[in-house]
């Protein structure tokens, strides 16, 4: 499945430059946002948010989602 | 001898001229570790009740904390603290750079500053020797020219230079105590409070008093600070070096937390234009020929972060000088989000007005956004503004409402006021958007969203403040990541997302404390705090412990804060300030935000109130009022407080 993936922060530097931190991902179904993590060897804790959506790194992705991975928002 | 604090506090009475050098013990440095709880201290025994703000009688204290001047990231900040002009409360603003930790070799803990000059002085002390030096050839400088005239004036390119710029000499509510021309003591009209007293600059060198810091364990600090460098790259916080604050811009945006179009929205669809990447792909100092990251960050004393943006702009209608740094978050959103503008030039320019006139950019931004909205609905118009078309959206108009505020002209004298005490000034109906609590702006973190932020939001002390407590999404699921911190603190609940609930009440009390803390020790909030920074809670006790030799805790450490919190509360009930005035802005309450993913929502009355009367209880203070119990003053050593407010 495709899913539509967004890296904000610092986390945009684990996608070459030019891709500004967008990408799509090639997923096999049930793929978790946890597995997402470990196959872009993320080393920060990442917040997730599934369609505008905060969720836990367990949930499931669906064809089609968009999905945006930053580091917790605070500060300022 | 004392380790890492000096053990004497600065009197200075600028009315009579006269100096006194306090030599406290060490039981009192214990109590109050510097900072915001130490000037509590003096302004609760020196300042008397009712005085005004922009009057003689108004104490203004400066502090470091017993850490400062330590070679680790984050040591290095300074606390102002006075009764605010902006909100008439205790006012309370925490600065960085490089002034504190010279402060702290130049051979004070805290200058007490009270009186008023007959006319400009400014203060300087070098190596333990004090003065008042004629400052009438500074007055009405801006903060750049005034630093290069002292750095002249005094044969030395290494002092470090705290002052107000012309917005604090002419009393604008919002105005700040800037240091090195980009850093700021920014929030509750700190720097209004020093231009009333005709000082118009604090000059600190302490050349042989850094050979003379001492440490009780200089290798445990070396090897803390070693090993923050080493984690550094791959925390939660590396982010903060690359992209600045403003790294958080479109993670905001994608949950529908970015304060936008004065708190009506929380998306802006404009945000990749004004956010930390694009600031580093764009307009930091070095970005065209790629060295953006050696030219274009910048730092505080000893720290391995360098957060700190800075921009060049040589094109343009909006030029920016490197020397006034560049935008945070907060001040990209406040000029920009908020305001509907996605100049990021217009932006970077407002950022550098504020900094060379001396003006807090949360307010500032914040103020002219209020002031958008209502021309929007037809309550302002161009007859008051001068023809300015002040609409969201219009970068221009924005700018020109910074200048025309630092300049007190026409509207923009109204504006400086701060838009509460606009609004009560217009009337016609402009109080319905104001987005402030205790009169103080809010920052860019929204109620709707983050509820127990909400509540601190209402019932800090100061005012609306997003760096006095722990944000929710840490108790809220992410909690896992952060487990062996917040347990630190007893928190080991996670909680719903969006609740206020009692143990969510308990999260905003405690980390409050936490925070108040951290504005006492003077840390940086990046560096040191309960979960997602660079080091948590049991360093920031081993930091006191190895520069002290204090066999610190972190109950005692929960302890000072929780002293400096109430110690607020006291003083805003000896100035008639309670229950009554803990409130979110009623938009908030009453208004949906429209958009994205959080069209919709809005802030439940019922469950704040009751996250109200949670708090209250929580602290052991009157529900009815939310003034601190004697029970509660005593048991924090404060039965001297209790007495003050005759409980």
């Amino acid at each position: 499945m495709k899913v539509k993936l967004i890296l904000h922060g610092i986390l945009r530097d684990y996608l070459p430059r030019e891709a500004k931190g967008k990408t799509t991902l090639d997923l096999p179904d049930g793929a978790t946002i946890e597995a997402v993590v470990r196959q872009l060897k993320i080393k920060q804790n990442v917040s997730a948010a599934v369609t505008g959506v905060e969720v836990e790194n367990n949930h499931i992705l669906q064809e089609g989602e968009e999905l945006h991975l930053f580091r917790f928002i605070a500060g300022g | 001898m004392p380790y890492g604090y000096n053990g004497k506090i600065l009197h200075v009475n600028l009315t009579t001229g006269e100096f006194e050098v306090e030599e406290p013990s060490e039981s009192f440095y214990r109590k109050y570790l510097g900072g915001s709880a130490l000037n509590m201290y003096y302004l609760l025994k020196e300042l008397p009740s009712n005085a005004d703000p922009l009057g003689p009688d108004n104490v203004l204290a400066l502090s470091v904390g017993v850490t400062t001047g330590a070679p680790v990231s984050g040591q290095s900040r300074m606390t102002s603290t006075a009764k605010s002009p902006l909100t008439g409360c205790i006012g309370d603003a925490q600065c960085g750079g490089f002034f504190p930790a010279e402060m702290k070799f130049a051979g004070f803990d805290a200058f007490i500053i009270k009186g008023k000059a007959s006319k400009p002085v400014y203060l300087w002390v070098n190596d333990g020797q004090y003065e008042l030096r004629d400052a009438g050839h500074l007055w009405g400088k801006i903060t750049g020219e005034v630093e290069a005239a002292l750095e002249e004036e005094l044969g030395d390119k290494n002092i470090e230079v705290a002052q107000v710029g012309p917005a604090g000499e002419a009393g604008v509510r919002f105005s700040s105590i800037i240091n090195m021309s980009n850093r700021a003591n920014g929030r509750t009209g700190m720097g209004a409070v020093m231009g009333s007293k005709n000082l118009k600059a604090v000059v600190v060198r302490g050349k042989e008093g850094k050979k003379k810091f001492r440490m009780a364990d200089k290798q445990a600090v070396i090897n803390l600070a070693r090993h923050g460098a080493d984690i550094f790259p791959e925390s939660d916080i590396a982010g903060l070096g690359k992209y600045g604050t403003a790294e958080t811009t479109g993670a905001q945006h994608s949950v529908g937390g970015l304060p936008t179009y004065n708190f009506n929205s929380g998306v802006f669809e404009e945000w990749e234009k004004i956010d930390g990447a694009t600031m580093y792909d764009t307009v930091l100092k070095g970005a065209a020929e790629g060295k953006q990251d050696l030219r274009g960050r910048d730092t505080c004393y000893s720290c391995t972060v360098r957060c700190k943006r800075v921009v060049e702009i040589t094109e343009g209608p909006y030029k920016v000088d490197p020397h006034y740094g560049g935008p945070e978050y907060e001040t990209t959103s406040t000029f920009g989000n908020y305001c509907g503008v996605s100049d990021l030039a217009a932006v970077s320019y407002a950022n550098q007005l504020c900094n060379q006139y001396g003006m807090d950019t949360i307010s500032c931004g914040a103020t002219i956004a209020w002031a958008m909205e209502c021309f929007e609905n037809g309550k302002i118009t161009a007859a008051d503004t001068g023809g300015i078309e002040l609409k969201f959206g219009n970068a221009d108009a924005m700018v020109k409402m910074v200048e025309m505020i630092a300049g007190g002209e026409g509207f923009g004298k109204v504006l400086g006021m701060g838009s509460a005490a606009a609004a009560e000034e217009i009337g016609r109906g402009t109080e319905e958007y104001l987005i402030t609590s205790h009169r103080q702006e809010a920052p860019a973190h929204m109620p709707q969203m983050k509820r127990s932020l909400g509540l601190i939001y209402a019932v800090n002390p100061f005012g609306a403040d997003h760096e006095s407590s722990e944000h929710d999404g840490v108790y809220e699921g992410r909690r896992v990541s952060y487990a062996d911190r917040m347990d630190l603190l007893g928190l080991t609940k996670v909680q719903p997302r969006r609740s206020l609930g009692p143990e969510k009440v308990r999260f905003a009390r405690l980390t409050q404390y936490f925070y108040s803390v951290m504005d006492s020790v003077n840390v940086c909030q990046f560096v040191f705090g309960p979960a997602w920074q660079l080091y948590g809670p049991q360093e920031l006790q081993d930091l006191i412990t190895h520069v002290t030799g204090w066999d610190m805790t972190i109950d005692e450490l929960l302890a000072v804060g929780q002293r400096r919190v109430n110690m607020m509360r006291a003083f805003n009930a000896r100035e008639g300030v309670d229950r009554a005035q803990d409130k979110l802005p009623e938009k908030m309450f009453k208004r949906a935000l429209k958009g994205g993913k959080s069209d919709g929502i809005k802030v439940d009355r019922e469950e704040f109130e009751a996250g109200l009367d949670e708090y209250y209880r929580q602290n052991d203070w009157d529900v009815e009022t939310g003034v601190p119990t004697r029970h509660k003053l005593e048991e924090l050593e404060l039965g001297w407080v209790a007495d003050q407010l005759n409980l």
